[in-house]
């Protein structure tokens, strides 16, 4: 076993699973979240890969999860924590580390999820002029979406002008 | 040559047309990969007379490649009003004609001849060089039998384009 | 009536809109200049959304090949190659011996191609066109041995899980080699012509530095770290396919300016095709290219989530899969290199630099727009 890993295990409120030698999971909750994350970055895990959500319907949470990497070891770390569904809020990482700035107005935009202390949260990032649910989340339906507003050809010479319906 | 007929004058400024077509270079989607290797020195399209060029305002086709976006449609639409006539759309790949791979992504429109006319498509996903030039070579028939009519459709069904793209684009 | 009088304002909004040749994709750009110096940037992506991540949870394992190779355009095999990692980690599932060394082979065939589209498009953002009619004519032959060996020019769903779709043609690799060395030929004559250029150097050297600790912090990874005097590739640090038991050295240079990372790419052509070459050396002769998965309609992956990673021309190429135990994926989380790159790292490099040096930084730091809007 690593010894980067063992002194991971020693973080306070923070708990290991270890998948391969160089890849282990720690899971936190919500309010120790960044002081996990300063933690981490102060063992050596100073490169932030990914940082997104996973929308956990029938628990009815979305799961954070920031993968981290440390060069010296060689190892991977996955953060993960569970916050609420229904009035998701977490605060910015930004301070920790710089690329999160942009993961967390993806998130705000797809997800929902509102980020305090993060400047650019909520305004349009890569969708424009969207009005319906935000679109990975589990009850967003793609295909009845897709269904209502366009349409489909149905044969190959068919008249385009005039017809609408 | 005292005085000319309409047809004398239309088959030859056909025939002129047909010969320097420049080509609007504007990488919408996807199907761009394959523009380099048709521009170059191996598939060579500079031959037929077809440059890349970057304004819209002297441009005769615009080269939809691939998928189109909401957010690229409406500057589609936008580049296309701006050319100036006679213009020729074409459709590239299989995702203007039926939505392609992406028949069920809720940013990407299924249909691109709702919003604005369209001469020609090519087939594939994503067409050869090859397949280009010979897309090329059949619109240059069409200038000259005059059907390649894209643009005065447009005008005549304008309300129809213009109610499609308002339900869309909001 | 007021005269106006005293300094006119010199600072104005300039959109490097979409329809641009000098921009690497269908991408915005919102400037603010102050004569010719930028003041601020602000990127404006969107432009190539077509919902992967969503599209993917909607279709079975194997539909979902035909689908991601159209995440990255220039370099499709990358994500096909992140894809059957993460499956086959989670399945727990072993790649034989020779589809190894076949993946090896078509990487590294997929980052010589990125590598030769790239330098077209850096030539021609400083006024060379020359080098982007040699580069994409080169291209075309290593093309054609993707045409042979699966098929399709561009998009090939080659490398699936559980192997490589089917074995080599008769012949493929003596022609591989036959490219390896027409290429190294070439090589010389683009150093002439290009990377040696006295104005290339002029126009690049000095221009979009960043340090090494500036590089750690905001998230550089590739060739862009590697001109600051990090060491670090995936290839090295996670060997995937037959990496671990090839032999090749990472280039690093300490500038960290745009001429540094134009020679990291440089080496790492080199560095490619001495990989090819080795690999078709190594490889065993016989032996089966795939390990027996289950019936595409009965294929359910344990439940668990896993991170694969693999190095692109980019920088680290990753997919993080969350997988229920069911036929279809949970969610996909794509890593592209360009995202930390473009709004990290090139929104702070553009402010001070002039607008005749805009596209060219873009084009350094290789932004790849279809990786951001995924």
């Amino acid at each position: 076993m690593k010894d980067i890993i063992e002194r991971v295990k020693k973080i306070s409120n923070a708990e290991v699973s270890i998948r391969k030698d160089n890849l282990i999971f720690v899971d936190t909750s919500r309010e120790r979240l960044i002081s996990v994350l300063y933690d981490m970055k102060l063992l050596g895990f100073n490169q932030l890969s990914i940082m997104s959500a996973v929308d956990r319907l029938e628990d009815g949470e979305f799961e954070i999860f920031y993968v981290l990497y440390n060069y010296k070891e060689k190892v991977n770390a996955v953060v993960r924590s569970r916050i609420d569904r229904e009035n998701a809020e977490i605060e910015t990482a930004e301070k920790i580390y710089p690329p999160a700035h942009t993961y967390e107005r993806e998130i705000t935009e797809m997800f929902g999820i509102k980020v305090i202390g993060n400047s650019d949260s909520g305004k349009p990032f890569i969708l424009e002029n969207w009005k319906d649910k935000p679109p990975m989340r589990k009850d967003f339906d793609s295909v009845g979406y897709v269904n209502m507003h366009y349409e489909f050809r149905h044969s190959a010479d068919e008249e385009t002008e005039g017809k609408n319906e | 040559m005292d005085k000319m007929t309409e047809e004398q004058y239309r088959a030859i400024s056909n025939m002129l047309r047909k010969r320097s077509l420049w080509m609007l270079h504007y990488c919408t989607g996807c199907g761009a990969m394959e523009l380099p290797p048709t521009m170059t020195s191996r598939y060579d399209m500079e031959r037929f007379g077809i440059v890349p060029y970057v304004t819209p305002r002297q441009a005769d086709i615009l080269l939809v490649t691939g998928y189109v976006n909401i957010k690229t449609l409406r500057r589609i639409v936008t580049v296309y009003e701006q050319m100036l006539d006679p213009k020729y759309v074409i459709g590239f790949g299989s995702c203007p004609i039926n939505g392609g791979v992406y028949w069920d992504s809720y940013s990407v429109i299924k249909r691109l001849d709702k919003y604005i006319p369209v001469d020609l498509y090519i087939a594939g996903c994503m067409p050869r060089p090859e397949a280009i030039i010979t897309a090329f070579r059949y619109l240059m028939d069409l200038i000259d039998k005059g059907k390649a009519d894209g643009y005065k459709r447009y005008k005549e069904n304008l309300e129809f384009y213009k109610a499609n793209q308002r339900k869309v684009l909001g | 009536m007021k005269k106006r009088r005293g300094k006119m304002s010199k600072s104005y909004e300039l959109f490097i809109g979409p329809n641009h040749p000098g921009i690497p994709g269908n991408f915005s750009l919102h400037l603010e200049l102050e004569g010719d110096t930028i003041v601020s940037a602000k990127g404006d992506p969107g432009y190539l959304h077509r919902a992967f991540e969503k599209g993917m949870e909607n279709r079975l394992y194997i539909q979902n090949l035909a689908l991601i190779p159209r995440i990255c355009v220039p370099e499709p095999d990358i994500n096909e190659a992140a894809y059957s990692m993460a499956i086959e980690d989670l399945m727990g599932v072993e790649i034989p011996e020779r589809a190894k060394y076949i993946r090896t082979i078509v990487l590294e065939l997929a980052r010589t191609t990125a590598y030769l589209l790239w330098m077209g498009g850096y030539a021609a953002s400083l006024g060379l066109y020359t080098l982007s009619q040699w580069a994409t004519g080169d291209r075309d032959y290593a093309i054609d041995l993707f045409a042979e060996l699966t098929g399709a020019r561009v998009y090939h769903m080659y490398i699936w899980p559980g192997g490589v779709r089917r074995d080599l043609p008769a012949g493929w690799e003596d022609e591989v080699l036959g490219f390896v060395r027409y290429l190294k030929d070439k090589l010389t004559d683009y150093d002439n012509l290009f990377f040696k250029n006295a104005m290339f150097i002029h126009r690049a050297r000095g221009v979009a530095k960043i340090t090494q600790e500036q590089a750690l912090e905001w998230g550089a990874t590739g060739p862009v770290l590697k001109a600051t005097g990090v060491a670090q590739d995936v290839r090295k640090d996670a060997p995937y396919a037959a990496y671990g038991e090839l032999d090749f050295e990472i280039p690093v240079l300490t500038e960290g300016d745009s001429w540094s990372r134009a020679i990291v790419r440089r080496i790492e052509i080199e560095n490619a095709l001495n990989l090819i070459e080795q690999a078709v050396k190594k490889m065993p002769k016989k032996g089966p290219v795939w390990t027996k998965m289950p019936n595409p309609f009965k294929w359910y992956v344990p439940e668990g989530e896993t991170y694969a990673k693999v190095e692109s021309s980019r920088g680290e190429h990753g997919f993080f899969m969350v997988s229920d135990g069911t036929e279809k994926p949970y969610r996909v989380a794509v890593r592209g290199a360009s995202m930390p790159h473009m709004f990290t790292i090139a929104e702070k490099l553009l402010v001070g630099a002039r607008l005749a040096d805009a596209s060219h930084i873009l084009l350094s730091l290789d932004i790849c727009p279809p990786e951001i809007d995924r």
